[in-house]
């Protein structure tokens, strides 16, 4: 469904291009939840908005991406048009700026209903736009409700409720359960989950939140520094870490019981175009060797899973 | 069902008036004055006791100066004519220019701003140093001078107090689009390739066009008061000297202040009475709006 082979993504600014993401070899399938995890700054936010065609004008590209088997990016060349909005939406990090604070929530939902599918009667409309808000569990007075009438979690679906008004394949979700107490959160990625397997969508969530994505995702992709540090089927992967970075991100999670002191990851993620050479993790990575310094590891296989990590390498020659 | 997004900004405008009246007292004084002068102001050409010399196409020199008698309440001036009239139709064309100058303004700094606000780099650079050249440029003087340069008729000066009106509207309305257009709901259209047109409409013009319209409500008097300035200063404006308006009044009536002070005293406080009264009702408005202003004279001292 979603498709990049050695996609690049980068800002333009003052003294030239400030590459975010390189190399990105990603594959996502028909129906399948994919986390993409990682630290604020490594580029998660850009890779959702790349698959959602939301890349602001000052962005560059190289490499391709094909999403519902269109080449969106082909080399420094984006065309989105059918796909953007049709095929593929993007709910948004924060709600109260994806909605229009002066329209009702039903005026918006109908105004995207009938972009989308002209030629409905204005009764067809409605009854569409409320069976989307019944889809996102929100009752019907909320369609004559304007947006500071609703709770942050009401916002939050009704959001969702939008972007599922074009009826879209491929769904990335940036951030959805951010700013949610812990209850919320996970009401919202149950949702998620309850409407992908009912729309049979294909879900990019993007988070940095572990026990989440452990939740509800099918597929984990760790992000560190614009890479794929880490690929595999979730629940395996998430349990028993190969990456040192994802190691040490699930060290950093509380843990019950436990009167240790909380561990954290030593160091700042590398700001972008400020990349370090070789392993871009290995200026806070406690396995770091020669080589790591030296040389970029290439993406590895090691058992079920997808590794970009030296310590891997003779392993998979054998 | 169509879709109104004028609804909640009339809500909001409504609620903030209502609000306002029932928490000041100054405000519901004032708007009650207001209301009467344009009563007043409307009615003026018909509850004239004489509109021929109101108008001035009528002067009787035999009864110049005479002081306020039943025939004529506030007296006449130099040239005979009742003074009565000439303010009612001064105040009229006053008011009705100065609603000409804050709509206009306000309608053109909003597209202006919000426009501004989307348009490509170099050309926002460019509009908004021409807005605060404007804003620099101190407003009576341009205003006399564009006047002057466009023949001194009362429409030029209309146009002259828009050209230095309406970059105040398209600063701050550009400045709240700024803010705007950083938000999803306004980025993502333009990323879809929807018109600016379509996005100013739709979704910046209803999010500021309630606070531009307190803005607008708190600036009324201080354009009837420049428009006066700017006639009594400069004696310019008015087609010709017979025609009514509050500044020029004001001007002739100095000449003959000591003889005959009513010429001068009714246009002058017909005028402060409006400045008063308009001033009131947009600082009420204004703080309403802006509730961390209210103790602003604080800072006066």
């Amino acid at each position: 469904m979603v498709r990049s082979e050695e996609l690049g993504i980068g800002y333009e600014h003052d003294e030239g291009v400030a590459w975010v993401v390189e190399d990105l070899d990603l594959e996502v399938e028909h129906g399948v939840v994919t986390c993409l995890i990682g630290e604020s700054g490594c580029g998660k936010s850009t890779i959702g908005n790349a698959i959602s065609g939301l890349l602001p004008p000052y962005a560059r590209t190289y490499g391709r991406l094909v999403v519902a088997d269109r080449v969106v990016i082909d080399g420094d060349k984006m065309n989105f048009t059918g796909v953007r909005g049709k095929v593929v939406v993007r709910i948004a990090q924060d709600p109260a700026s994806a909605l229009n604070p002066y329209l009702t929530i039903g005026e918006q939902l109908s105004t995207a209903i009938r972009t989308h599918f002209p030629g409905l009667s204005e009764h067809d409309v409605r009854s569409k736009a409320l069976e989307l808000l019944s889809d996102v569990m929100l009752g019907e007075d909320v369609y004559d409700r304007y947006p500071h009438q609703l709770s942050g979690g009401m916002k939050r679906r009704a959001a969702i409720a939008l972007a599922l008004a074009p009826e879209p394949e491929v769904i990335v979700a940036d951030e959805p359960t951010s700013a949610l107490d812990a209850y919320l959160k996970y009401a919202v990625a149950s949702l998620l989950k309850k409407l992908q397997r009912e729309w049979e969508l294909t879900l990019v969530f993007i988070t940095h939140d572990v026990s989440i994505a452990r939740y509800i995702c099918d597929q984990v992709v760790v992000v560190y520094a614009g890479r794929i540090v880490e690929e595999g089927a979730s629940p395996r992967c998430l349990e028993s870490p190969s990456h040192p970075y994802l190691e040490l991100l699930l060290k950093a999670l509380p843990k019950r019981f436990s009167k240790d002191r909380l561990a954290d990851i030593p160091g700042m993620p590398p700001r972008p175009g400020m990349y370090p050479t070789g392993c871009k993790f290995h200026p806070r990575c406690p396995y770091v060797f020669e080589r790591c310094r030296q040389e970029e590891p290439p993406i590895i296989k090691a058992g079920d899973r997808l590794v970009r990590c030296w310590r891997y390498y003779e392993q998979s020659l054998t | 069902m169509s879709s109104l997004p004028l609804r909640s900004t009339i809500e909001d405008i409504t609620s903030l008036l209502t609000r306002t009246w029932r928490k000041r007292p100054g405000f519901r004084v004032s708007l009650i004055i207001m209301i009467v002068l344009f009563t007043v102001a409307a009615l003026g050409p018909y509850i004239a006791p004489y509109p021929r010399q109101g108008l001035g196409v009528e002067i009787d020199v035999t009864n110049a100066l005479l002081p306020p008698s039943p025939k004529h309440i506030l007296g006449t001036d130099s040239l005979g004519r009742d003074v009565l009239s000439r303010v009612l139709f001064a105040l009229g064309r006053g008011l009705y220019q100065s609603l000409v100058v804050v709509a206009v303004s306000l309608v053109l700094g909003i597209v202006v701003g919000s426009f501004t606000a989307l348009a490509p780099r170099s050309i926002e650079a460019v509009v908004s140093y021409v807005i605060e050249l404007l804003l620099a440029l101190p407003s009576i003087l341009l205003a006399a001078l564009l006047a002057i340069l466009l023949g001194g008729t009362a429409t030029s000066i209309t146009v002259a107090l828009i050209v230095t009106w309406f970059p105040w509207y398209a600063r701050v309305s550009y400045l709240q689009a700024r803010g705007l257009r950083e938000l999803d709901f306004v980025r993502i259209p333009l990323y879809y390739g929807l018109s600016r047109a379509y996005v100013v409409v739709k979704h910046i013009g209803p999010n500021i066009l309630a606070p531009m319209i307190v803005e607008a409500l708190s600036d009324m008097g201080s354009v009837v008061l420049e428009i006066s300035s700017i006639t009594f200063l400069f004696g310019i404006g008015i087609g010709s000297f017979e025609e009514p308006d509050l500044g020029m009044m004001v001007a002739n009536g100095l000449r003959d202040l000591v003889r005959a002070p009513w010429v001068f005293t009714a246009p002058a406080a017909i005028l402060a009475l409006i400045a008063i009264v308009f001033t009131v009702f947009g600082e009420a408005v204004y703080e309403e709006h802006h509730p961390i202003l209210r103790r602003r004279w604080w800072l006066w001292f």
